[in-house]
C-alpha cells in the first residue's frame, strides 16, 4: 500500500487513473459485466469449444475438426427447422403488428370509454404462463373433442384440423403467438403513439381526411420506426420460440411447427449429440444477429427519414 | 349530421370490434376457469360449457396430493427475491449508462445489447454444469436468482427510463457533498420509482413463469415451483390429469392479475418508457 | 377309480408340486435383515408400478432401516434429469427405472453400476428377450421391471354383429379381410392410426413380432434392405387409403374414446392397456372386450411382440449400492412382490415364477371370464428378439415417424418412406 502511494501522483495519469476517476460509474456497471462474463461468456466459449468435438455429456470431447459444421450444412430437419420460423414468422407477426398499431390507434384516440379496461383484456394473456396457455389452448383446439370445433359444428362449418395438419398446426401456434403476445405489441405502439404530436392529426382531420386516411396516411408512417423496433423484436421472439409449440404441438405434425431452439434441445437431450448441437447453437445465433442488424439498420433508416 | 352519422358508426364498429378481439382474448381464461369446477369426464364430454356438476374437487386434490401451496410459496418467494436484487442492480447499471460518460461505454452498451439475442437454450448445458460442480447449487433457489440478476433487458430499460432524470437535481447533490451512491439511493432510486415499479411487475412475471430452467435445477418436489408443478401433471402413457391442470393454471394466473390490476399504471408507464427511446 | 390311474394322478401332482416349489428365486428365500441402513432415493414415473408401492410394506419388514424416497416425474424429463447429472458427475439418485426404449442411452454413457454377479442366479427365471436391453459387451447393468407383451384386443359385439369369427384370424391377410368385412357389415373401422401425428409405435410392435427391426444384429440399418418391413408398412397404408382406419392421435381424449363407443373394432396393444381399459377408458366395457394373438405373416409365424417394457438400473454414483440392489432384488426378484405389483397396477412380470401365482390362472371377468393373463404369459415367453430399442432409438423412432407421416398422408411412397428414413439415420448414427 505504501508503495502506491508513493507513486499515487504517476498512475493517477495512466489506465489505471482513469479507472479510478471513473470507479463509479464503473462501479455500477460492474454486477452485469461480472455475471455476464462468469454465467454467460463462459457457457459461450465452451459451447464454441464443444462444437468442434464429438461428445456424448460424460467421457472423453473427440475433437472432429468443422466436422459438426459441414454436416450442418446438409442437414434438412435443422433447416427444415429454420424455415419453420421464417414461416410461422409471417404466419403471426404482420397480422399481430397490423392489430397492435390499429388497437393502440383506438385506445389512444379520446373517443372511447373504459380505456383501462380494453387494455387489461387485451394485456392478460401476457400474464400467463405458457405451460397453462399452451394447454388450454391443446385442449379447445383439439380436432374430435375441443371446444373450437364444437362451436364451428354448432355454426354448420366442417371441423378444421387445427393441430393435425401442417399448416393448420402453423396457424394455430400463431393464434396462439397472437394472443400471449398482441398485448405487448400493443402498448409498445401506444408509446409510439405518445410521441406524435395531438396537432398532426387534428390538421389532417381539418383538411376533410377520414380516421381510416389519416391512419393510413399519417399514423403508420410517422410509427414506423416503433413498428420496425417491434417487428425486430418479434424476429428474435420468433427464432427462440420453445414453450409455446413444445406444449402445443409438441413440433409436429411432420416437423411442421419444430423450430430452431426445439431441434437443439432434442439433439441435446433425446441424442446426446453435444456438439452438433453446438454447432447447431452457432449457426442459429449468428442467423439472428444478421437478422436483428438488418433490421437494425432499418430502423435507423427509418429514422433518418 | 352526416358527419356526426359517421362517427356514430365508426364508435359502434369500433365497439363490436373490441368486443370481438376482447373475446378472443378472454376466452381461454373463461374456458380454464369453467373446466376447473368440472369433473375429469366432462371436461371432454362436450354435453355442456358450463359445468353439470360442479366441484371443487380438482383445488382440493392439488393442494392435498400435489402440496400445491408449498410449491406457490416457492414460486413467490423465488419471484420475489429475484425481482427484488435484478431491479436493485439494474437500476444501478442503466443510471452508470444514461448519466455517467465513461470509457468504454459504447462498447458496453452493444455487448449488452447484442447479449439480448442469446438464446437461452444455446446456455442450458454449460450453465447446468457450472451451477453443479463449481457453486454447488443445484436443488436450491439460487440458480434462479443469481445469473439473471443483472439483466440486460432491464438495464437498458432503467437507462430509458433513468435519460429523464435531471441533471441539475444530481449536480445539486453533487455540491451538497453526497456520495455517489447515496445519490443513487436518496435521489434517483425514489425518482425512478414508476419505472422500478414497472420493471419489478416484468420481471416477477417472468420468474414466476419460468419454466425450462427450473425444471433442469430444481431436483426435490418440495422445491419444485409453480410451472414445474403443472407439467409433472402430464402422465405418459396414462391420462393427463387436465382436471387439475385447469384448477392449477387458473390458480398460477390468479396472483398476476391481482399484481397487474393494483399495479397496471406503472407497467403500462413502464413498459412505454422502455421502448420509446429504443 | 382304477388304481393305477390314481397313482398316475398322485405321482403328476406331487411332481407339479415339486416343480412349483422347484421354481423359487433367491429372493424367495431372503432373510430380514435389519443391518443395512440407507435412505434409497428412487425415480420413476406414475403408472410404472413401482408407484403404487405394493411391495413395500413387506420391503420395510424385511430391512426395516432403509427408507423409499420416491420422485415421481414424466419420463421425458426424468431422463433430461439423469443427463444433466450425468454431464454435471453428480446429483443422480440411487435407482431409476428406466424405458428399455432409452436405457442403452445411460448404459453407454458409463454411469451405470455393473450388476452382473447379482442378476446371473435370476436369469433362467426372467424373460429372455429382457436381457438384452440391459447388456453391454457381456455384463449387465439393470434388472428388468415389467414386459409389453402385445396381443390384439378386439370388441366382441363388433365382431358378433359383423359375424366375423376371431378364431377365424389367424393371418394379418385374414385380419384385412375381416376388416373389410367388419366395415361393410357395421360401418366401424378395424383400428385407429393417426396420419400426420402417427408415433411409429404400431410400426415397430409390427417389426417387432417378425424379429425385424430399425438394424439388424450387427447394428446395421435394416429398413431399406427387407421386403418384410416395406410389407408392414404397405399393410399399413392400405388401411389409410381404404378407409379402415380412423385417423386419431394417440392419448388423446378421442382416441380413448373411440374405444368405448365403439368406433374401432381392435387394438394391436401391450398388456398394459389393459389397466387403461378397466381404469378409464371403458370401464363399464365389461365382457365387451376379448384378447387374442397378434395374427401372423405368414401361417405358424411368430404371433408374439412386445411394446414398451422398463428396467431398474443402480447408478455408479451411489455410495449405497447394498441397500439398491436389496431394493431392486427384493421388488423385481422376490416372486410376492411382483404379483403385488401385477395385482396393484397391472404391471407385466418379466419375473416368471410369478407366472405360477393362481392369479395368472384365473379367468378376468372384464373380458367376460376369459383367461387373458395366462394368454399373455404365454406370450410374453415367445416374443422375439428384435433391433429396435437400441443408444439411437429415439431419434430412429422420431426419423421414422416423420416418414410414416409423409407415407400416411400420401407425399410418399412406402419404400420412399423407409429409404428417406434409413438415409437419415445412416447420415446422423454413422451406421451402415
Amino acid at each position: 500500500m505504501p508503495a502506491t502511494l508513493g507513486v499515487a501522483g504517476t498512475w493517477r495519469r495512466g489506465p489505471l487513473g482513469t479507472i479510478w476517476r471513473h470507479r463509479w460509474p464503473l462501479l455500477f456497471v460492474s454486477p452485469f459485466f461480472i455475471l455476464f462474463a462468469v454465467f454467460a461468456l463462459y457457457p459461450i466459449f465452451f459451447s464454441l469449444y464443444l462444437s468442434f468435438h464429438e461428445w456424448r455429456g460424460v467421457g472423453a470431447m473427440r475433437p472432429v475438426g468443422f466436422a459438426n459444421y459441414t454436416r450442418l450444412f446438409g442437414d434438412r430437419i435443422f433447416w427444415g427447422s429454420m424455415l419453420n420460423a421464417v414461416i410461422l414468422f409471417f404466419i403471426y407477426v404482420p397480422l399481430m403488428t397490423f392489430l397492435a398499431v390499429v388497437i393502440a390507434t383506438v385506445l389512444h384516440g379520446s373517443f372511447l370509454r373504459l380505456q383501462g379496461l380494453w387494455r387489461a383484456i387485451v394485456f392478460m394473456p401476457h400474464l400467463t404462463s405458457m405451460v397453462a396457455a399452451g394447454f388450454t389452448f391443446r385442449l379447445i383446439l383439439d380436432t374430435h373433442s375441443g371446444f373450437a370445433n364444437q362451436a364451428l359444428a354448432a355454426l354448420g362449418a366442417s371441423p378444421v384440423p387445427w393441430l393435425d395438419d401442417m399448416w393448420w398446426a402453423r396457424i394455430s401456434v400463431g393464434l396462439l403467438m397472437i394472443w400471449a403476445w398482441l398485448g405487448y405489441n400493443t402498448i409498445i405502439m401506444l408509446a409510439g403513439l405518445q410521441t406524435i404530436p395531438i396537432e398532426v392529426n387534428e390538421a389532417a382531420s381539418v383538411d376533410g381526411a377520414n380516421r381510416v386516411q389519416v391512419f393510413f396516411r399519417i399514423t403508420v408512417p410517422l410509427l414506423k420506426p416503433v413498428i420496425l423496433f417491434a417487428v425486430t423484436l418479434s424476429i428474435i421472439g420468433t427464432f427462440q420460440l420453445f414453450t409455446e409449440p413444445y406444449i402445443l404441438t409438441g413440433g409436429g405434425p411432420i416437423r411442421a411447427t419444430e423450430t430452431p431452439v426445439m431441434q437443439i434441445f432434442s439433439s441435446t437431450f433425446a441424442n446426446l449429440r453435444f456438439g452438433y448441437a453446438a454447432a447447431m447453437s452457432y449457426v442459429y445465433f449468428v442467423t439472428i444477429i444478421v437478422l436483428a442488424i438488418v433490421q437494425f439498420k432499418l430502423v435507423t433508416r427509418g429514422d433518418r427519414r | 349530421m352526416t358527419a356526426k352519422h359517421g362517427d356514430l358508426l365508426v364508435k359502434g364498429v369500433t365497439y363490436a370490434a373490441l368486443i370481438a378481439l376482447s373475446a378472443f382474448m378472454l376466452f381461454p381464461f373463461v374456458w380454464m376457469l369453467v373446466s376447473s369446477f368440472k369433473p375429469f369426464p366432462e371436461i371432454f364430454s362436450g354435453r355442456s360449457f358450463l359445468p353439470l356438476e360442479p366441484t371443487l374437487a380438482n383445488y382440493t386434490a392439488l393442494f392435498e396430493r400435489y402440496d400445491a401451496l408449498r410449491k406457490f410459496w416457492n414460486s413467490f418467494y423465488i419471484a420475489t427475491t429475484a425481482t427484488a436484487l435484478s431491479v436493485f442492480l439494474c437500476a444501478l447499471g442503466g443510471y452508470a449508462f444514461a448519466k455517467f460518460h465513461f470509457p468504454g461505454r459504447n462498447a458496453m452498451f452493444a455487448i449488452l445489447l447484442a447479449s439480448m439475442t442469446i438464446p437461452f437454450a444455446v446456455l442450458l448445458v454449460p450453465l447446468f454444469v457450472m451451477m453443479r460442480n463449481t457453486f454447488g447449487w443445484i436443488d436450491t433457489p439460487w440458480p434462479l436468482i443469481i445469473p439473471g440478476a443483472a439483466n440486460a433487458f432491464g438495464i437498458f430499460f432503467m437507462r430509458q427510463y433513468m435519460l429523464s432524470v435531471s441533471d441539475d437535481m444530481l449536480d445539486a447533490a453533487r455540491i451538497d457533498g453526497a456520495s455517489e451512491f447515496g445519490i443513487f439511493v436518496r435521489v434517483v432510486l425514489p425518482t425512478a420509482l414508476p419505472g422500478l415499479a414497472s420493471l419489478a411487475i416484468i420481471f416477477f412475471m417472468a420468474s414466476w413463469n419460468n419454466f425450462l430452467w427450473p425444471l433442469a435445477v430444481l431436483r426435490s418436489e418440495h422445491m419444485h415451483t409453480v410451472p414445474i408443478m403443472l407439467n409433472s401433471l402430464q402422465g405418459p402413457p396414462g391420462r393427463t390429469a387436465f382436471d387439475l391442470l385447469m384448477a392449477g393454471s387458473v390458480l398460477s394466473v390468479l396472483p398476476m392479475l391481482l399484481v397487474f390490476f393494483f399495479l397496471q399504471r406503472y407497467l403500462i408507464a413502464g413498459i412505454t418508457a422502455g421502448s420509446v427511446k429504443g | 377309480m382304477n388304481k393305477t390311474v390314481t397313482k398316475v394322478l398322485v405321482t403328476l401332482l406331487a411332481l407339479a408340486l415339486i416343480g412349483a416349489a422347484a421354481a423359487q428365486t433367491p429372493a424367495d428365500a431372503l432373510e430380514p435383515n435389519p443391518d443395512l441402513h440407507a435412505t434409497l432415493e428412487i425415480w420413476t414415473w406414475q403408472g410404472s408400478g413401482l408407484d403404487a408401492q405394493a411391495a413395500d410394506a413387506d420391503f420395510a419388514e424385511y430391512y426395516p432401516n432403509i427408507q423409499l424416497n420416491y420422485v415421481l416425474r414424466p419420463t421425458p424429463d426424468t431422463y433430461q434429469q439423469i443427463q444433466l447429472a450425468a454431464v454435471a458427475g453428480g446429483g443422480l439418485p440411487d435407482v431409476s427405472n428406466i424405458e428399455d426404449s432409452h436405457l442403452r442411452q445411460f448404459l453407454e454413457l458409463g454411469i451405470l453400476y455393473d450388476i452382473t454377479d447379482r442378476v446371473e442366479p435370476y436369469m433362467p427365471f426372467m424373460n429372455e428377450f429382457k436381457w438384452r436391453h440391459v447388456e453391454g459387451d457381456g455384463r449387465y447393468y439393470g434388472m428388468p421391471t415389467d414386459s409389453g407383451p402385445v396381443a390384439l384386443f378386439y370388441r366382441r359385439d363388433v365382431f358378433e354383429q359383423a359375424g366375423v369369427d376371431p378364431e377365424a384370424i389367424q393371418t394379418w391377410a385374414d385380419y384385412y379381410d375381416a376388416a373389410q368385412l367388419i366395415m361393410a357389415e357395421t360401418g366401424v373401422p378395424m383400428w385407429q392410426q393417426a396420419t400426420a401425428r402417427n408415433n411409429g409405435r404400431l410400426f415397430e410392435i409390427l417389426m417387432w413380432q417378425r424379429g425385424l427391426g430399425y438394424v439388424d444384429e450387427d447394428g446395421n440399418v435394416l429398413l431399406d434392405r427387407d421386403e418384410g418391413i416395406l410389407e408392414i408398412l404397405e399393410f399399413m397404408g392400405r388401411f389409410w387409403d381404404e378407409g379402415l382406419a380412423l385417423d386419431t392421435e394417440e392419448w388423446t381424449d378421442s382416441w380413448y374414446r373411440n374405444f368405448d363407443e365403439p368406433n374401432v373394432a381392435t387394438h394391436p396393444g401391450a398388456v398394459w392397456m389393459g389397466t387403461f381399459f378397466k381404469g378409464w377408458i371403458a370401464p363399464d366395457a365389461v365382457g365387451k372386450w376379448g384378447v387374442m394373438r397378434l395374427p401372423a405373416w405368414e401361417a405358424g409365424g411368430s404371433q408374439a411382440s412386445n411394446d414398451g417394457g422398463s428396467s431398474l438400473v443402480i447408478f455408479e454414483q451411489s455410495n449405497q449400492k447394498e441397500a439398491a440392489w436389496a431394493y431392486v432384488e427384493f421388488h423385481l426378484g422376490r416372486t410376492a412382490s411382483q404379483v403385488d405389483m401385477f395385482i396393484a397396477s397391472d404391471t407385466f412380470p418379466s419375473l416368471e415364477t410369478a407366472y405360477e401365482h393362481p392369479y395368472f390362472a384365473e379367468p378376468d371377468p372384464y373380458y367376460g371370464g376369459q383367461m387373458v393373463r395366462e394368454l399373455f404369459t404365454e406370450i410374453v415367453q415367445e416374443i422375439p428378439e428384435a433391433g429396435i430399442y437400441n443408444v439411437d432409438y429415439q431419434e430412429m423412432n422420431s426419423l421414422m415417424s416423420e416418414q410414416i407421416q409423409r407415407f400416411a398422408i400420401g407425399q410418399v411412397s412406402a419404400s420412399e418412406a423407409l429409404a428417406a428414413a434409413a438415409r437419415e439415420i445412416r447420415s446422423r448414427t454413422g451406421r451402415r
